[in-house]
């Protein structure tokens, strides 16, 4: 009874050891996944770029004396 | 010493005649072994493999979100290139409200017509010390003025004599040139003999080339 005892719970302990090693590896993938790696120098040519001229200013500009 | 090991051996024959005689014993010992390997299996080679190939659909998945974006910007410059293109010839009041180099002649010919069609009188133009380099912020006698990013100041003060409706044309018409300039202060002094003197402190800006957004 008593070895029966031990067994049983060094199954339980393992079973939970195996669900904590399978949710570590299942953090790990995500964390691999997710991260991002952009090059400073690339991330510097992504910002965005309005490409309408602000033609109010320059109608107001012409308006006045040269 | 052959006694000895003939004693180890008799020992753990009797240990697995034990053990055969108890199955569920050897059961748990399969079930406990197999735990075990699988930990280790997942441990030592599952994770790093997954961990690679998560690593590698992530970085996939990042160039193609890298090119999208990048598709996206050569289409803002292309589009801005045509609108440039279209808006080049009316470019020029830019330029003049906003030069390149401080260009004070300019300003002082400038403030001289204006002086002359409002009929006041410029007895002093004073230019004060033109930055090369530094910070974007301007201090005109203690206080500080806050100027576009890249825009260096010409600080400038200007005094003219005159009547007062004349004073005010003369301001009007300054504040409504091209050039952009901002005056800061406005001192206007009565003399014993009736006239008037204003004393008019201000900035104007400039962006060298090197400094454009």
């Amino acid at each position: 009874m008593r070895n029966r005892s031990l067994d049983k719970d060094v199954v339980i302990v393992l079973i939970s050891t195996l669900l904590t090693v399978a949710s570590w590896v299942g953090f790990e993938v995500y964390r691999a996944y997710a991260e991002i790696n952009l090059p400073e120098a690339v991330e510097k040519h992504l910002t965005p770029l309005n490409p309408q001229i602000d033609y109010t200013t320059i109608e107001k500009l012409e308006k006045l004396n040269p | 010493m052959a006694l000895q090991y003939k004693n180890s051996l008799a020992r753990y024959r009797k240990y697995l005649q034990v053990v055969q005689s108890q199955p569920l014993f050897v059961a748990s010992l399969w079930v406990i072994l197999s735990l075990l390997l699988v930990i280790l299996l997942v441990v030592m080679a599952i994770r790093p493999t997954l961990v690679t190939i998560g690593g590698l659909v992530g970085q996939i998945k990042q160039q193609q979100v890298l090119a999208a974006r990048l598709d996206e910007k050569i289409r803002q410059v292309q589009k801005a290139a045509a609108e440039l293109q279209a808006a080049r010839p009316r470019l020029g009041v830019v330029s003049e409200s906003l030069p390149d180099f401080p260009a004070w002649e300019g300003l002082a010919e400038r403030w001289e017509r204006i002086a002359g069609e409002n009929g006041v009188g410029l007895t002093e133009v004073v230019f004060e010390g033109v930055p090369i380099s530094g910070v974007a912020e301007e201090i005109i006698k203690g206080e500080r003025i806050n100027l576009p990013q890249g825009v260096k100041a010409v600080r400038f003060s200007v005094t003219v004599t005159g009547q007062y409706p004349q004073i005010r044309g003369w301001l009007a018409t300054l504040e409504k040139t091209r050039r952009l300039v901002l005056i800061k202060r406005l001192k206007i002094i009565k003399a014993e003999d009736g006239s008037l003197t204003a004393v008019a402190e201000g900035v104007s800006g400039f962006m060298p080339a090197s400094e454009s957004l």
